[in-house]
């Protein structure tokens, strides 16, 4: 067997999203500020519970850690962090804008 | 932790004054050569057509071109180990630091398709810095972690990675397995530890999608757990295709009298080439859908082709063309600016 099939494959994450549990091991917040952050609208899960309960996907995830040291640092309220998150979104937009212009 | 300085301008074969156009088109000329899909010898085309992109992705954006050129005045007067001027913003990309202080490493990142000069100075755009900058000030103001909760067992988990994965389009359509290495230097032993995995990148991936690697973090403290690595994907650009979602834009070139007659065109298509009917009068900007012919969408069905017609003109005449475009100025009555 060559070598290089030995190393560990990492798969995708399940197409089902994670649960609120497993995002709060994964990320070691209390799950009530992930439910906070959900509800303030700084972090979108793909499924809500009113759907069929929590899920979230790996960008989920990422953001609540980011958004949550950010938080911490600056002493955020939820006000306050959602305008962040909103500004951080926009940038990101206006980047992805750009560089589909200048690929025309 | 000095990396090679990559000379982009030499990459694309164009002077370090070239416009925006002249480079533009060379990325164009040397993405098609380059290509995977063409190019007789695969495995080298692919690492030439990553090259290509990268160049190409700070030499196209005016602010990463200047900050680059900035860069290059500075390697220039320097050895060939290159270390960035004191103070150059984002010349710590691939480093983390605690909140406290007390830990940090430098990273590498291999197989990603960007080169370690790229994810140092040009990786994740500046919203990074925002985040040393959040961390820093935690660390200031002397507050201890505990913004996570603790790990069952004690100890703090180690920080996230993030870096960026360069994804082929046709990655992207069919899928695939990327290995990705990871090199950490623990500042305080000096060992330098390479951690190598592979990565599925699953078909139907977005522009800017998150991959998240479990558990290929920064190593956790106190026992805790190791961070994650994020991957977030950036789509290659391409010499025949636009993205935007899971829908492709191609520009079609026209000759004038192809746009007004209509005619019948082959395009290319992620899998294979497919005919398409250009109507009479065409004018440019048109948008002809092929469907169900751009990337996989989540639900299993597929984006379109939207095919758009630009119209090129003779740069040079013969007599005779002349003769004929002139025939046409007289007895036509299409006035382009009629209100």
């Amino acid at each position: 067997m060559p070598a290089n099939l030995l190393f560990e494959l990492h798969e995708p994450n399940p197409a089902e999203g994670y649960t609120l549990e497993q995002v709060a091991r994964f990320t070691q917040l209390p799950r009530r500020q992930i439910v906070l952050f959900c509800r303030c609208g700084v972090v979108a899960p793909v499924r809500a519970p009113d759907t069929g309960g929590w899920a979230f996907d790996d960008e989920g995830l990422r953001r609540l850690r980011r958004l949550a040291e950010l938080r911490a640092a600056y002493q955020l309220n939820f006000r306050a962090l959602r305008l962040v998150a909103e500004l951080l979104d926009q940038v990101e937009r206006l980047r992805e804008e750009l560089r589909g212009l200048r690929a025309r | 932790m000095p990396v090679e300085f990559k000379d982009y301008y030499a990459i694309l074969g164009v002077p370090r004054d070239a416009s925006d156009e002249d480079i533009k088109k060379a990325f164009r000329r040397l993405a098609r050569q380059y290509h995977p899909d063409v190019a007789k010898d695969k495995k080298a085309a692919e690492e030439k057509f990553k090259e290509i992109n990268e160049a190409y992705e700070v030499l196209s954006d005016p602010v990463k071109r200047r900050k680059y050129d900035s860069l290059g005045a500075a390697w220039q007067s320097g050895g060939a180990g290159f270390e960035p001027p004191p103070g150059w913003a984002g010349g710590r990309g691939a480093h983390w630091t605690s909140p406290d202080g007390t830990r940090s490493f430098e990273f590498h990142f291999g197989g990603t398709g960007f080169s370690d000069f790229f994810e140092q100075f040009f990786g994740r755009g500046g919203l990074d810095e925002l985040f040393r900058h959040a961390r820093a000030d935690r660390g200031a103001a002397g507050e201890p972690g505990g913004l996570f909760e603790e790990a069952a067992g004690g100890g703090q988990r180690g920080p996230d990675i993030e870096g960026d994965l360069l994804v082929t389009l046709e990655e992207a359509f069919r899928g695939a397995v990327r290995s990705i290495s990871l090199q950490k230097t623990n500042p305080r032993t000096g060992r330098t530890e390479t951690d190598t995995f592979k990565v599925r990148i699953p078909a139907g991936v977005q522009d800017g999608q998150t991959i998240r690697v479990p558990a290929k973090g920064g190593a956790g403290s106190g026992g805790g757990p190791p961070g994650d690595l994020y991957l977030r994907v950036r789509l290659a650009a391409h010499p025949w295709f636009r993205v935007r979602g899971a829908d492709l834009y191609h520009d079609l070139d026209l000759a004038p009298w192809e746009a007004v007659l209509g005619t019948t065109v082959e395009v290319p298509t992620l899998d294979g080439r497919v005919t398409v009917r250009i109507p009479p009068g065409s004018s440019s900007g048109r948008q002809l859908r092929v469907r169900g012919r751009g990337l996989p969408r989540g639900s299993g069905e597929r984006g379109d082709l939207y095919v758009v017609v630009n119209i090129e003109v003779p740069a040079q005449l013969t007599v005779e063309e002349r003769e004929l475009w002139e025939q046409l100025r007289r007895v036509s009555r299409f006035n382009p600016r009629a209100t």
